[in-house]
């Protein structure tokens, strides 16, 4: 594995759900902040629901968060379904429309409101406040290859440019129904 | 990745500069901030007679401290005996009971002597006697906080109900291997099926012990949080 | 095009660079599509190279058609390089000509107000505001010298001396000039009556109705 995980990562029983009611809750935030940790260190917004993450080019394996080969431990399906309970209820995870067939997991290592503002800043320091950018520009554009939302999926940055609207900061402009630019102010 | 238009030229956006100034800023400010603790320090060691006799004073000094971020322990200088030798350790006594609260769902309200150590006070230059010395001006706050040894390894007990012998024997044997199990401990303790049973059960449910359904073997092994800093 | 419960105004020109980018964004796809079509193919290319070798390779038709279309791929994605730096040279001079016409905007505003404050100030109104206000600023200072003339007449710049000058005998003279200084006071009386027909001259000068009232609280 190519991120570095907390010690308790180690600790065999964590893949088991506890009986305890308290430290069942304290696990369950142990988990939650281990996949955060580990989405940021990769700089994935996407997770499966089996914890599993792949090199979209190539197809291999990064991580696998639910299974550690190591002390030969996993979660099981049941353990797996209540994180993401868990962590769709904290607002650190979402499930987003685009991948509602394929079982994927947005994560949200930073919130939403800290993702429009670092959006806002951007725009701010590049001079684009006031124009039209399309999302493809924010999300994908090389001159942005060094962002930190660089490569984030169109519907999450969606979700954040709500934020923006929602603070009468921009507005989206759409096309074919479709929406494709914003214009922030 | 290769990249297409304006954006091939080079790699210097516009973000570099503004980054390259918030930068600049960032590190002014560190730089400050730290003078000023430095001095703050330094006046603390001046005023140290005012400080000890002045308590509005000491209060306020205090506040000012933990507002820049500065922990009241790391000004105390025990041979110097900055403030009060006393107050050096109510201090560590707020840690402990700060500390054994945050863990209490993690480890039943057991931790070990040297994980609040090495994980909490080793950086803040404060000694294993220091720690223990504090916790005995704990006991007559009657709070129930208690220290007892396992296997000569000491242990802070912050919840009430008191370990029974047979949960601090179970906890001996979690000390060697991280864990206990049903055949270890008809191993070890020649006990029977049904006595290990309950007590590892009771003890699950006060969140002494972690269960592990997933070993190679089959069998249901219970583990002790405080094993978790002994992990790489 | 959509907008969403915001105050945000979204021109016809915003649509068009909107589109404009958008074409932008394609063409940058399709950049990266033919970047990695063209990695894909070269490492094929590699992949025969081992098999293969000398004449055989050369001989291989795979291996020519794939070279050829890398080539040709490449010259594309050159192309498509070129045209994105085209399309961003253009968005950038639509936005320096919008910001233009901004200015000219303003500056029009500024010339319609000018000509509009212009057209206020005709020139005739301006020659009866200015005679009107230089015939005033005449009975200011006629007004004015008829005051400074009335109480601060020559006299009393002699009394001023005078007092001076005994107030220098007292200061710096001898102990002996101390009766002196008495016959001084002696001499003082006349002085104040000096003053009284002084002021009652430019009474019978110049406007006595003002004068009058100022008289009155004097004799009482």
């Amino acid at each position: 594995m190519s991120v570095a995980t907390p010690q308790i990562y180690k600790f065999p029983p964590l893949y088991t759900p506890q009986t305890n009611k308290l430290i069942r809750k304290q696990q369950l935030q142990t988990w939650e902040s281990i996949i955060l940790q580990s989405c940021a260190q990769l700089s994935k917004w996407c997770i499966g629901r089996n914890g599993k993450v792949y090199n979209q080019a190539t197809g291999e394996l990064l991580l696998s968060i639910f299974e550690n080969e190591e002390i030969q431990r996993s979660c099981n399906i049941e353990f797996q379904q209540e994180i993401w309970a868990f962590m769709l209820q904290n607002g650190t995870a979402l499930q987003l429309k685009e991948f509602e067939d394929s079982n994927m997991m947005a994560i949200l290592w930073e919130s939403l409101d800290s993702w429009s503002s670092t959006i806002l800043e951007w725009c701010e320091t590049s001079g684009k406040l006031n124009q039209v950018i399309t999302i493809y520009e924010i999300c994908q554009s090389d001159e942005n290859s060094s962002c930190k939302f660089y490569g984030m999926p169109t519907s999450f940055c969606l979700l954040v440019l709500q934020r923006l609207v929602d603070c009468h900061r921009a507005t989206l402009l759409k096309d074919q129904g479709k929406v494709v630019g914003v214009k922030i102010v | 990745m290769k990249k297409f238009g304006v954006a091939a030229i080079g790699d210097s956006g516009p973000f570099d500069l503004a980054s390259n100034i918030l930068d600049l800023q960032n590190h002014e400010l560190d730089e400050q901030l730290s003078i000023f603790q430095v001095k703050l320090v330094e006046f603390a060691k001046q005023h140290n007679k005012e400080l000890r006799d002045v308590p509005q004073f000491r209060a306020k000094f205090m506040r000012m401290c933990s507002a820049i971020g500065i922990d009241p322990l790391s000004l105390f200088d025990k041979n110097s005996h900055l403030f009060h030798i006393d107050d050096f350790y109510y201090q560590i006594c707020v840690k402990i009971i700060e500390i054994c609260r945050n863990t209490k769902d993690v480890n039943g309200g057991v931790i070990s002597l040297e994980e609040l150590h090495v994980n909490y006070f080793k950086n803040m230059n404060i000694e294993m006697e220091d720690i223990q010395k504090a916790i005995e001006m704990l006991t007559p706050l009657d709070g129930g906080f208690e220290l007892f040894t396992i296997r000569k390894k000491e242990f802070l007990r912050s919840v009430p109900n008191e370990l029974t012998d047979d949960q601090t024997k179970i906890l001996e044997i979690c000390s060697i291997l991280g864990y206990a199990s049903i055949t270890l401990l008809r191993a070890n303790l020649n006990w029977k099926k049904v006595r290990s049973q309950s007590v590892l059960d009771g003890m699950l449910t006060s969140g002494l012990l972690w269960i592990d359904s997933q070993s190679s073997d089959g069998e249901d092994l219970y583990w002790d949080p405080s094993w978790i800093i002994k992990l790489e | 095009m959509g907008q969403q419960g915001s105050r945000i105004k979204v021109t016809e020109a915003d649509k068009a660079m909107l589109q404009l980018k958008m074409t932008k964004d394609e063409l940058h796809r399709y950049s990266r599509r033919t970047e990695n079509l063209i990695g894909t193919e070269r490492a094929q290319l590699k992949t025969l190279c081992k098999s293969l070798h000398g004449k055989q390779l050369k001989q291989d038709n795979r291996a020519r058609l794939l070279l050829k279309r890398v080539h040709y791929q490449e010259r594309l994605l050159e192309q498509c390089s070129d045209q994105i730096i085209n399309l961003e040279t253009m968005v950038q001079s639509i936005e320096f000509k919008l910001i233009e016409r901004q200015f000219i905007d303003g500056l029009q505003h500024g010339n319609e107000l000018l000509k509009k404050l212009n057209s206020e100030l005709s020139l005739e109104r301006v020659e009866n505001v200015m005679d009107a206000a230089a015939e005033q600023i005449e009975i200011q200072r006629e007004v004015d010298d008829a005051l400074s003339n009335a109480i601060l007449g020559s006299t009393v710049n002699d009394e001023i001396d005078r007092e001076l000058e005994s107030l220098d005998q007292e200061v710096n003279g001898d102990k002996d000039t101390v009766p002196r200084v008495q016959d001084k006071l002696d001499q003082l009386p006349p002085a104040n009556k000096l003053t009284e027909p002084k002021v009652s001259a430019p009474e019978e000068e110049k406007e006595p109705q003002r004068e009058a009232p100022r008289e009155e609280p004097l004799l009482a």
